[in-house]
């Protein structure tokens, strides 16, 4: 399955063992509800099982598949809205936003350091973050969305 | 606008293999969602041992871009040398192809070894073993 949707989700550190009835019967739970939760005592493996799991069903969520951290979140009440506003909402800075929109353009780190006064080398950083917090791979990728959220991105 | 990226930035003396602004940008920003995979964040020291060329390049600019701190290893020290620059450095990731890199590497923190094949975008998706 070559599939690639936007996500977030970190490489396995080392090889994912068995499992395989949790994967398959997670899997088809994924399918139907909209909320499961994964219970046990500490180490025993539930996160490692959900990412698994995020993966396996990455070809049927076009979208994408998004890992939340909750321990980023201090506040309980945000605990609902953090997810929901989702990585590809609103995450990026003016800057990022800024550059997003001249990667449209084709334009090289330096072109558009020249373009913005920044150093390549920030432009470089910038672009760097702009793709974690989308969960992209390429430069491309933020173009083509970026062309997409024109709107969102264009710069005012 | 386009035409300026296609402008070179590095000639390899080996291979005479050209790489272009364009080509720079973007495969040092496929490596460096590569390191931070891997859990590359702002601070950490990262290794490079690679021999001079546009690998070296790509890999430096993007533990800059990833936010790590670069530490760089000449290619041609000797084992026992390079073992002692990486004990030294306290580094837990390097980026290295060389037999004697990685070896070198042994009985020190580095618990992460990327090649360069590892920091270009062959594993795209989660999805599959």
């Amino acid at each position: 399955m070559t599939v690639h949707v936007p996500h977030n989700l970190p490489v396995e550190p080392n090889p994912f063992v068995g499992r395989a009835r949790d994967l398959s019967e997670l899997g088809s739970l994924v399918r139907d509800e909209r909320v499961i939760t994964l219970s046990g005592v500490g180490g025993i493996g539930k996160s490692r099982l959900s990412l698994r799991v995020a993966a396996q069903a990455s070809a049927r969520f076009a979208d994408g598949v998004w890992l939340v951290e909750p321990a980023r979140v201090g506040d309980p009440a945000l605990m609902p809205s953090v997810p929901a506003a989702g990585p590809r909402q609103g995450g990026l800075t003016t800057r990022e936003r800024e550059i997003a929109a001249l990667l449209t353009r084709g334009l090289s780190n330096r072109a558009i350091g020249v373009e913005l006064v920044i150093s390549p080398a920030t432009v470089a950083r910038h672009v760097a973050n702009i793709m974690d917090k989308l969960g992209f791979d390429t430069r491309s990728q933020i173009a083509v969305w970026a062309a997409e959220h024109g709107r969102e991105t264009g710069r005012s | 606008m386009g035409d300026m990226d296609e402008r070179i930035v590095m000639v390899d003396s080996g291979t005479g293999l050209k790489l272009t602004e364009e080509q720079l940008d973007e495969r040092s920003a496929v490596a460096t969602v590569q390191l931070r995979r891997r859990g590359v964040r702002a601070g950490d020291t990262v290794l490079i041992c690679l021999p001079v060329g546009p690998d070296l390049l790509v890999a430096t600019d993007a533990v800059i871009a990833a936010g790590g701190v670069v530490w760089p290893l000449p290619a041609d020290l000797d084992t026992p040398t390079l073992h002692d620059r990486i004990k030294e450095s306290c580094a837990r990731v390097m980026v290295s192809n060389l037999p004697q890199a990685l070896e070198a590497a042994d009985e020190t923190r580095v618990r992460i070894i990327m090649s360069v094949a590892d920091l270009t975008d062959s594993h795209p998706s989660p999805t599959g073993c």
